[in-house]
């Protein structure tokens, strides 16, 4: 009688140790998971928002708003006339400036970047600055109106 | 006795399996939610797109042609769907736009207002975006 009981109390013993190390291994599982999840996202929302943010600058005026006709560093580099207008002129002083500083004023420093405005209408490219970058680059767009033409704005950074 | 034991650890069980399933559902259906950044960025587009249309002239000449509207619409990146509502001051409806195939189908979408003149009338263009 007594080996029998011990055998049932092990075999229970067993399935409740096989199913105790199946929900181990699935909590461990979804806990990496979640971990994972959490790190990847919080570096992809970190480069999106910079990326937003970035874009968001970029089409402003820029400080001072005439900033592509000086000679001093801008303080803040726009290529923006007015909500929705893009002057080609500070478009091509942008083109030739150094391309650290303007990431550092875009708050993306260390970051690689690139600018393409292409027209909406038709999709051939308008401009184009700037390596392609990685797998993981975030892109971020908007678009905007330059000489009169609907444009599609795309600026690309990644790490 | 026996049965009784065998109940609870059962209740146990489930209770315990109920749990762990609300957890992964969390877990798996949580990825699929849209981050605060991807909704700031479709309320930018759809706001930039409006007041780009609306600094063209697209928006004006929509009203009577929708054909450069149209054009423009199709021109959006792929991975996103737009459509353009024009509507009168008397709140009609006067065209609806929408970009091509793939877009009947819309996920969580971001709506852009903008008052324009056309031919000395007022009338409003509410555009929707979404990720395709």
């Amino acid at each position: 009688m007594r080996t029998h009981k011990g055998q049932y109390s092990s075999v229970d013993a067993m399935v409740g140790l096989a199913g105790l190390s199946f929900v181990m291994m699935l909590s461990i599982y979804l806990v990496s998971h979640i971990y994972s999840d959490i790190a990847g996202h919080t570096a992809d929302e970190d480069a999106k928002i910079r990326a937003f943010y970035a874009l968001g600058q970029i089409m402003s005026p820029g400080e001072p708003a005439n900033w592509h006709l000086s000679s001093a560093a801008a303080v803040s580099y726009g290529i923006g006339d007015g909500e929705s207008v893009i002057n080609p002129a500070k478009l091509s002083a942008l083109s030739s400036a150094n391309r650290t500083e303007v990431a550092e004023r875009l708050g993306i420093a260390g970051w690689n970047y690139s600018l393409s405005i292409s027209d909406l209408a038709n999709g051939s490219l308008v401009y184009s600055d700037g390596a392609n970058a990685s797998q993981n680059a975030v892109l971020v767009r908007q678009v905007s109106t330059m000489n009169g033409e609907n444009v599609l704005v795309e600026l690309t950074v990644s790490r | 006795m026996k049965k009784m034991k065998a109940f609870i650890f059962s209740l146990d069980v489930l209770a315990a399996l109920a749990l762990l399933g609300t957890v992964m559902i969390a877990v798996f259906a949580g990825s699929s939610a849209p981050s605060p950044s991807d909704s700031l960025y479709l309320r930018s587009f759809g706001n930039s797109m409006l007041s780009s249309f609306e600094r063209s002239g697209a928006l004006s000449k929509g009203v009577d042609d929708p054909t450069t509207l149209r054009v423009l619409l199709n021109g959006l990146p792929q991975n996103l769907c737009g459509e353009i509502a024009l509507i009168d001051s008397a709140g009609d409806t006067v065209r609806s736009l929408r970009t091509g195939q793939g877009c009947d189908t819309r996920g969580n979408f971001y709506t852009s207002y903008r008052s324009f003149y056309s031919n000395g009338a007022l009338y409003t263009a509410k555009a929707e975006v979404w990720v395709r």
